[in-house]
Order: structure tokens, then sequence, then C-alpha cells
């Protein structure tokens, strides 16, 4: 008899051989039909969140477009985890191992108008900002 | 009969561009609120302010374009155009705006341009004029002022924001889900740069947002008094007003500007006259935020005038007039809107002959001008000067239109 077994207390049900036999193809018949569709299924979702954490760390680049005002005229600064860099005309500002969970803090004065895009993805993925002053966050996903 | 023909095409040709421009102007405003972003620049990014010019200021300098008819009253009408090459350049190129080329094309945004035509009593064709204006001082420009941005860089509202927004994004991080800690940090977005009123945000984040500046009273004073007192309020609104009050620390500041222009006879493309000027404006007495109602300000205007000699048989520019012109200005303001709707100048003129005298004719003459000048709606103006002479004891009046506009929506919204 093979290992992998699975033993049925009939208690005082009576059964022929024949009928013990019939019984015992139709249990292997569903079981292994039954494995065979669970094998042949696609593993479940992991959650996004993991999935995130293990994400390696990327550089996340900053593009400011500033308009309708001269260089020199504005200050932007980004703060990730207490890194801080300023840019005072439009350009770029870039943050190496950015991990998913991580907040790029936006702030600072213009009297232009302000647009920035973040290269990795983010929430939100750009933000605009009035001439005045500016405030806001990218959340890294 | 030529002459009636040349007034319909004149008018039919300004209609036409007043039409193309609003056009545009629509079609501007419809890709914009399809974008939803600022991305596309306007030419209303660049004209900062401007709402709150008083109209004298206008007419030194317009920030967009202006369509005078003047002197309608007087024997010698004019139809004026003018305009800021610049924003003109900026309606086909909107990456001018952005800052580097900003600063390269900075004579430009100083240059105002014109052009017009001279009308006699019988509404026909008196000759073509043409100017140039350019500002050499220009402390009014809110997007170009480094007064304005040093009072930013340490205005202590901004300063008290940006601490604010420091514990938000520590609080944020202490947030262990990931889900959780982007929509908290969606929030805090919404708190600190939308139009949302803050009880309208979520409840919980409300209490943590009043916990987080209750435990830092001292560093927190004016957030904490909006969070409790005014919660209807936004970030985003007490920001706009605190910039509306720095800008308006500049409004009041000096515009000196130096222009030529010149006038055409009628029947031969020749100067009849060419005018050297400069004008200096300076708001007097406070700003419009201390002095929200009504502010005075200081208008001087100096001409050197080159005419036609007319005892010289041939055409030419032989007699040289020099005027000044010192004034006030009253500029009365809505005090909700801070816009100027009614105006009143009063100034005197001067004027010496440098050249050879008619017969009968003085070297110097005085005259007193009086000009009210009323906001009909947003974007027109009808000045109406009064001069009077004390040699002869004459009066002299003149009516104008002035449209101003610094950006084709306002017309179209008919704001107030």
């Amino acid at each position: 008899m093979s290992k992998n077994k699975i033993v049925i207390d009939l208690r005082r049900t009576p059964l022929t051989p024949d009928q013990t036999t019939d019984l015992h193809a139709a249990l292997h018949k569903t079981i292994v039909s039954q494995l065979k569709k669970a094998a042949a299924a696609p593993p479940p979702p992991k959650s996004k969140a993991k999935l995130a954490v293990a994400a390696a760390p990327q550089t996340a680049v900053l593009t400011v477009t500033i308009t309708g005002t001269n260089p020199g005229l504005s200050n932007i600064s980004a703060n990730l985890n207490g890194t801080v860099k300023s840019i005072t005309k439009s350009g770029t500002i870039s943050f190496d191992n950015v991990n998913s969970g991580d907040i790029i803090a936006i702030s600072g004065d213009s009297l232009g108008t302000t647009s920035i895009t973040i290269s990795v993805s983010a929430d939100p993925i750009n933000m605009n900002f009035p001439p005045g002053h500016i405030n806001g966050n990218f959340f890294i996903n | 009969m030529k002459y009636h023909v040349l007034q319909a095409l004149v008018g039919l040709g300004l209609l036409l561009i007043l039409n193309n421009c609003l056009a545009q102007e629509s079609t501007g405003i419809k890709k914009k609120a399809v974008a939803g972003d600022s991305s596309t620049h306007t030419v209303k990014d660049v004209l900062t302010a401007d709402s709150l010019a008083s109209g004298n200021t206008k007419d030194v300098l317009t920030s967009f374009f202006q369509l005078a008819f003047n002197k309608l009253t007087g024997p010698d009408k004019e139809l004026n155009f003018s305009s800021n090459p610049f924003a003109i350049m900026l309606k086909s190129d909107t990456s001018l705006a952005v800052d580097t080329n900003y600063y390269k094309y900075r004579v430009l945004r100083n240059t105002n341009f014109g052009f017009g035509l001279k009308l006699d009593s019988s509404y026909r064709f008196n000759g073509f004029s043409s100017g140039v204006t350019y500002a050499l001082i220009n402390k009014r420009d809110s997007s170009t002022s480094p007064k304005l941005f040093y009072e930013m860089r340490h205005n202590k509202f901004y300063a008290e924001v940006d601490s604010f927004q420091t514990k938000l994004t520590a609080y944020t991080l202490s947030i262990k889900d990931l889900n959780t800690r982007k929509q908290f940090n969606q929030l805090v977005n919404a708190f600190l740069s939308k139009d949302t009123a803050f009880n309208k945000l979520d409840s919980s984040f409300q209490r943590i947002v009043i916990s987080i500046a209750q435990a830092n009273k001292d560093s927190f004073p004016t957030i904490l008094h909006f969070l409790l007192k005014k919660p209807s309020y936004n970030l985003e609104k007490m920001k706009r007003n605190v910039q509306d009050s720095l800008k308006s620390k500049i409004s009041n500041d000096w515009l000196w500007t130096l222009g030529l222009s010149d006038t055409t006879y009628k029947d031969q493309f020749f100067f009849s006259n060419i005018v050297l000027r400069t004008e200096l404006i300076k708001g007097l007495f406070g700003d419009t935020i201390t002095h929200p109602g009504s502010n005075f300000e200081l208008d001087v205007k100096s001409c050197l005038n080159f005419l036609d000699d007319s005892l010289v048989k041939t055409r030419n520019l032989r007699r040289t007039l020099f005027s000044v012109e010192p004034g006030i200005n009253w500029v009365i303001r809505s005090r909700n809107s801070r816009q100027s709707w009614l105006e009143f100048k009063f100034s005197g003129s001067y004027s010496h002959n440098l050249t050879t005298l008619y017969p009968g004719e003085n070297r110097d003459s005085l005259a007193f001008n009086g000009t009210l000048r009323v906001r009909i709606i947003n974007n027109i103006w009808v000045p109406l000067t009064i001069r009077y002479d004390p040699r002869s004891g004459n009066f002299l009046g003149f009516l104008d239109i002035k449209l101003n506009f610094s950006s084709f929506s306002g017309l179209i919204k008919r704001q107030p």
C-alpha cells in the first residue's frame, strides 16, 4: 500500500469487496483531480506593500521648472530624511538611495510659477505652485 | 470719400485684432482646464499685481496692451494702440517664460511700443503716430522684485508653515503601514497646498494636526489660531493673503520711463513732430494695506517737443518746446479688492519755447490741469481732462477712453 494514503473509518457500514473497490477508485479520482487543479493555479498575489519593501533603493530626480521670474528669485528646497538640497533657478535635484515609503518634502519661495516632477513612482508625480510660498510632499511608492 | 473708407478699414482692423485675441484667450482657458496643471504657461502668469495698478500707471507703462481713444471732444482726435512686445511673443512661445529666458528678454519686458492714427474734427485721417517707451526703473514688477523676494524669505508666517510641515512629515514617517502613510501624506498635501477648508478634511486628520500644533503652542501660534478659530479657512488661502500683503509693499514703488514718439503728416511720410518724453511715478503715504481706501501718487512728466516751424516754407523740425508737468494723483480704491475705481489728478504744466517766437507769442506759459479718471468696468477707464490757462482764462476739455488688457480672460469673465 502507498505511503501517501487517507484512512476512512466506515464504522458499521457493510460494503462488498466490489463496493469497497469502487469507493477507493472514486475517492482517488476526485482527490487527484483537485490536486492537479491546485498545482496548475497561479500562486496567490503578494501584497503590494510587501513587494515595495523588497524593492531596491533607487535614484529620484526632481525636475524643477520655474516660469515668470528671473533666475535667483526662487529658492526651492527638497528634504529627504534630513538631507536638504536647494536650487535657485530651473534645474534638477537628485537623491540616491530612495526607498519605498520615503517622503521628499518640498518647501521654499518663488516669485514665479513652479512646477516639480519626480522621476520615480510617487504620489503625486507632479506638483504645481503659484508665485509665493511653496509646501508639498512626495510619497515614494 | 477715401478718408471714410480708410476710417472704416482701420475700425474693422482693430475689431478683427480684438476678436482674434479674445478667441485666442478663450482657447487658452479651455486648454488649461483640460490639462489641469500650470505647465501650460499663459500671459497671465507673468503679469503680476496688474489688477492693483492705478489707471494712471497703466497709461505710463502697459503690461499687455492698451487701446486708447484720446481727445474725443477735441479738434485733434487720436486712436492709439500700445503694447508690451514680450507679452505678445509669449502668446506664441510659452517657453520664453522659463526663468532663464525671462531674464534674457528683460529689455523687451520693460518696453512698450505703440502706433496710432491722428484724426481731425470730422474724424478724417490727419497723420500717423508711433512711439516707444522703456522703463528705466520699474520697482513695481512683482515678478522681478528682489525686495519682495527678501520679504518672502524673511516672513515669519512662511517660516512657521515650513516648521509645521517638518512636524507633519515626521509624524507621517512614523506611521508603519505604508498604505496608511500614503493616505495620510495625501491629506498633508491637501492641508498644505490645496484650497480645501480645514474642517472639510478627514476628522481624525484634523485631530492629529491640532494635537501637533497644541504640543508646540509657542512655535505655531498663527497656525493654531487658524485651526481652532477659523477652521473654514485653509492654509493655501492664508499664504495667498500674506503674499498679497507683501506685494502691496512694492505696488507704490518707483517707476521711471523714457520715451520717444513721432507724428507724420497726412500726405507725406515726414515727421511733423518728435517728442522725447520722460515720466516718473512714486506712490506716497504707505501702501494699499496700510491705506486700503485711498492713496496718492506723485507723477512728474517732462517733454522736449520738436515741431514744424510754420514760418519756414519747407517742412522742418526747427521749433523746440520744453515742458514739465508735476502732479499728484489721488487713487480711490475698493477696500475689499484694493482695485482703483476712481482717480483724480491735479497737475500744473510749465512750457518754455527754446527757439524763435511767433509774433505775439510768449516764451513761457503756465497751465493747470485736472484729470478725473473713472473705471467703468475692469479694463475700461474713461479719463476726462480739464485744462485751464490762467493767462487767457480759457478752459479746455478732453475726453478719452482707455481699454487696458492684462489678460483677455478678465474681459471675457467681466470680473468686477
